[in-house]
């Protein structure tokens, strides 16, 4: 709580020192540690795709060993941080060889600390979508193989500091992720695949020739990130790049009008599938912005601001009426899932200290609050055995423990004291209110309007009279008990102590070392607005 | 060692057609015909390992027909490992497809590759194409006659084009076309005609069995042609994109007009000619060597996959329950020739988008990518049927594809390998660009 104090009473927030790990620097030291975080999802995909499962006989063997992948990168992930000196600017764990010198393409991997953040949650992410993906009973081997491949794909794009190798985990997570959502969930998955597909390709396309237009005006020397970043365009070529980047952001954030997938995936997928990809669109999105809009383009990212705030404040007024209006609860979740994307695009278009650190904070805290909707609301319906709003009454006293989630997905999601997107949201409105007020305003229109249709939601589902034609619901199994607590927990953890709760007295699991990266890629953006003490 | 000794692929090759040509008993066919895969799998597998060792001096072998460069290691070693994969996957046919047409395609294709004058390359490119063609039509359909008649009339057309080209030109040796100013209209014509003869090549490479080598030659010799007379051809320059765009986009439209799997790989295989078309139009060194890349992958991707997709009596439906092997190969193929991550295709596609890029052809990369992006919609379509549907209840498993699904197999390991480990082979398109002559 400390740094949101600090961040509201003190604009320019000042580097905090560097802790020193409980474990020391060398628990675990081995050169390939990003290597093994991007490609082990890989392997245990292979192994999977291969090991013998007659008449699926061993599917549980097969989700184990998904598990336990996913167990031992979170455990990676957290060594990782642990060991990581966050509070640095420069690369850490980096790894630099020639890949494609025709090129100028290198295996170029290497994580700050905000990057580190995410590897963390996204490796948070994937065991909670394996817990949740426990009653897939058909074609299992293939399921896990594809949530695998697209957990490989997100390590990567966090990983890469190579563009080309950016984007190629960028695109490469887009069949494996509409697959995952072809095969598995309600009758109209086709469709949402399709969409998804579509909406994904375009935002790969973008990329792609925002990657060729970097490349290019470079001189074609190569793709490194750090090279690139140093360029110098003219502001008309940054913001026809920036409206690239934008775009390939949008649809993944997703933010109005690239929105379109978002609906059907999130309500008619397999619940692991939904919550994966729920919960890493708003990470993935925003961390593109922040690394290659914001870090480098900063002409551009001055200039599109004002626009990346409209579209925040259409997103989230467009989530809560489209939400509002809705009689399907899966969708329900879905449409107020849109909600953190929203806020986390406010955060971003603020362009102050205070509103990049509150963006910063909801690229964790909106992943695992939209997963937490989608899952709470999936997970509701699929034990109530019905999705229809109209025939849902006091359900609170047959299914109290997924009711309980459902309210605290509902408080996640807007914002609430207490929950880890409280502290981004709070940090995103102090830091736009004074750069872009008009986003701002409708932004928190936006919130309030997403706050009465919860309530109506409650009302109805949990708390409203029984009806005799509602259906006789069970409650939460342990497994979907465990995956919807990891993340109300994390959610509850990081909203207690933003600052950092500490393992060991000495290392936080999300702290501000942040703010130096900020400081250091977005000092001169941020500029205009440091009164005190900011760089 | 003797200048004889660069000829030895060549030779192997045409000891495997000799063999292929040799008639089998019909009641040992089944027995026989993997055998006979086997040996000439190792054959070409010789010849390429051959070529790679030994094929790297300038020589001239046969003066105005043979000339060992770079340019033709690079051709000669993909002809050889797509015609190898091609041999492999086809091994499982019983009695039906004789090997005997890719040997031949390879062999006129690799005269082709090593050709320093005009006159044997169209030769040579002819009857690689023709090799596959003529396959085709002894399947007997109406289509397929159809098919050869619309490709014989793309080589009446470009043989008279080059007619037409030596007549102005006065000589028929590649370094001396760029030479005349009179050939600034006959030139770009000229390619122009090669450019469609390859698109309708790369067309036909996805709907029939034998047409991916001759494609590839066809390829080939477009790069060839094109870097010997990038002087000359300035009139090419709005041309030549135009014409990539419009494959482009001829291309996704078909892909999404639907029909079965090897429609779908036809019209893939157009879009990584379009591409390739692309990468002449983006010109000069990185441009041709990202277009020898890119046809590399391309042989190698549709030589495999039109043998995978081929019989398929219920559809793509649960393939994977039918042959894992042969599912993973044939998703291999298809990824690789709609240009999608991380296979062979993509990395060409990016080759040249990137040179184009450089080049200032924005829309050109533009339409690239949307068009690529457009192809993924029926291929996701394709996989989900292959590997996300039942098979349903009258289809069973395949009896065991030995050396089918081995080469299946090998085929996407390449596939893989083509674009992960590219720096060896982009080296050796670079080497072949410099040695066409361009800069």
């Amino acid at each position: 709580m400390n740094l949101l104090l600090q961040a509201i009473t003190q604009p320019g927030i000042s580097p905090s020192p560097t802790p020193v790990s409980p474990f020391g620097p060398t628990l675990i030291h081995f050169n390939f540690l990003l290597s093994t975080l991007v490609w082990l999802p890989v392997v245990a995909a292979v192994l999977i795709a291969v090991l013998p499962n007659p008449r699926n006989r061993f599917d549980g063997r097969l989700l184990q060993v998904a598990f336990w992948t996913n167990a031992a990168l979170l455990f990676l992930s957290l060594v990782a941080y642990s060991q990581a000196s966050l509070f640095s600017t420069t690369l850490q764990y980096e790894e630099n060889v020639s890949w494609l010198p025709f090129l100028g393409i290198r295996y170029h991997l290497g994580v700050d600390g905000l990057a580190i953040s995410l590897l963390f949650v996204t490796a948070l992410l994937a065991v909670v979508a394996v817990l949740a993906s426990s009653s897939v009973r058909e074609r299992v081997r293939e399921y896990f193989v594809l949530l695998l491949l697209v957990e490989a794909s997100v390590n990567g794009v966090l990983c890469s500091r190579d563009l080309f190798m950016l984007v190629l985990f960028w695109g490469g997570g887009v069949l494996p992720a509409a697959l995952l959502l072809a095969g598995w969930g309600s009758p109209a998955r086709t469709a949402a695949s399709a969409r998804f597909a579509g909406y994904a390709l375009l935002g790969t396309a973008a990329l792609a020739a925002a990657a060729l237009v970097l490349y290019a005006t470079s001189g074609g020397v190569g793709f490194d990130l750090d090279v690139l970043s140093k360029g110098s365009l003219s502001p008309r070529a940054q913001v026809a790049l920036g409206v690239l980047l934008v775009v390939a952001a949008a649809t993944r954030i997703p933010l109005v009008p690239f929105h379109g997938w978002a609906r059907d995936a999130f309500s008619e997928a397999e619940t692991g599938a939904a919550v994966l990809i729920s919960g890493l669109g708003v990470p993935l999105g925003g961390y593109l912005i922040f690394r290659l809009l914001l870090a480098s383009q900063h002409d551009g990212a001055r200039l599109l601001a004002p626009f990346l705030g409209v579209l925040a404040a259409i997103t989230v007024i467009h989530a809560a009426q489209a939400a509002i209006r809705s009689r399907d609860l899966r969708r329900f979740g879905a449409y107020s899932a849109l909600a953190p994307g929203g806020i986390l695009a406010l955060g971003l278009a603020a362009l102050t200290p205070i509103g990049l650190l509150g963006a910063a904070l909801q690229l964790v805290a909106g992943g695992l609050a939209a997963a937490l909707m989608v899952g709470a609301t999936a997970t509701f319906a699929q034990r109530a055995q019905s999705r229809e709003l109209d025939t849902m009454g006091s359900m609170g006293g047959r299914m109290p423990k997924l009711s309980w989630f459902l309210l605290i997905a509902g408080f996640g999601v807007i914002g609430l004291p207490g929950f880890a997107s409280f502290a981004g949201e709070s940090l995103a409105f102090f830091g736009s209110f004074r750069s872009e007020p008009a986003p701002a305003f409708g932004v928190a229109v936006g919130l309030v309007l997403v706050m009465a249709g919860l309530a109506g939601l409650f009302h109805r589902v949990i708390f409203g009279a029984s009806r005799s034609d509602a259906p006789a619901g069970s409650d939460a199994s342990l497994g979907e008990m465990w995956y919807l607590g990891l993340l109300a927990g994390a959610l509850i953890w990081w909203g207690v102590l933003p600052g950092g709760p500490k393992i060991g007295g000495a290392v936080s699991i999300f702290d501000p070392g942040i703010v130096n990266i900020l400081n250091a890629d977005t000092a001169d953006v941020a500029g205009n607005y440091v009164e005190t003490g900011g760089r | 060692m003797s200048k004889g000794a660069l000829l030895l692929p060549e030779l192997l090759v045409l000891v495997g057609l000799v063999a292929a040509l040799l008639p089998i008993p019909r009641e040992s066919v089944r027995l026989r015909a993997p055998v006979l895969a086997a040996i000439l799998a190792a054959l070409l597998a010789a010849a390429l390992v051959i070529e790679l060792a030994i094929g790297s001096p300038v020589v001239t072998l046969v003066p105005g027909l043979i000339r060992q460069d770079r340019f033709a290691l690079f051709a000669k070693s993909a002809l050889l490992l797509a015609t190898l994969v091609m041999v492999l996957v086809t091994s499982r046919s019983e009695g039906g497809r004789a090997p005997s047409a890719p040997l031949l395609a390879c062999l006129a294709g690799m005269l082709a590759a090593s050709a320093p004058g005009l006159l044997p390359l169209l030769l040579w490119t002819e009857l690689a194409l023709a090799a596959g063609l003529l396959v085709g039509w002894r399947e007997g359909d109406r289509p397929a006659r159809n098919r050869v008649i619309a490709a014989a009339g793309a080589g009446i057309a470009a043989l008279a084009g080059v007619a037409l080209l030596y007549a102005v030109a006065g000589t028929a040796t590649l370094t001396q076309l760029a030479g005349p100013g009179g050939l600034r209209l006959t030139i770009p014509a000229a390619i122009a005609i090669l450019v469609v003869e390859l698109a309708l090549a790369g067309l036909l490479a996805g709907f029939q069995w034998f047409g991916p080598i001759g494609a590839g030659s066809a390829g080939l010799a477009l790069l060839r042609f094109a870097s010997a007379t990038a002087g000359a051809a300035g009139a090419a320059s709005l041309a030549l994109p135009a014409l990539a765009a419009c494959l482009m986009l001829v291309a996704a439209l078909g892909a999404l007009s639907g029909g079965p799997a090897r429609h779908l790989l036809g019209w893939a295989g157009l879009l990584q000619v379009g591409w390739v078309v692309a990468a002449v139009a983006g010109g000069g060194r990185p441009g041709l060597a990202a277009g020898l890349f890119l046809v590399g992958a391309f042989m190698l991707a549709a030589a495999a996959a039109g043998e995978v997709s081929g019989e398929l009596p219920h559809g793509s439906a649960g393939l994977v329950e039918r042959g894992r092997r042969r599912a993973l190969g044939r998703a291999a193929c298809l990824l690789s020739l709609a240009g999608l991550p991380p296979l062979a295709g993509f990395f060409g596609v990016l080759a040249v988008s990137a040179r184009l890029a450089t080049s200032g052809l924005f829309w050109l990369v533009a339409v690239g990518l949307l068009t690529t992006s457009v192809l993924v919609f029926p291929v996701l379509r394709d996989l989900r049927l292959a590997f996300l549907s039942s098979p349903g209840d009258a289809v069973t498993r395949s009896p065991r594809e030995g050396l089918a699904a081995a080469g299946a197999l090998l085929v996407a390991v390449l596939l893989l390998a083509y674009g992960l480990l590219a720096n060896p082979i982009s080296g050796l398109a670079f080497q072949g660009a410099a040695a066409a002559g361009l800069r």
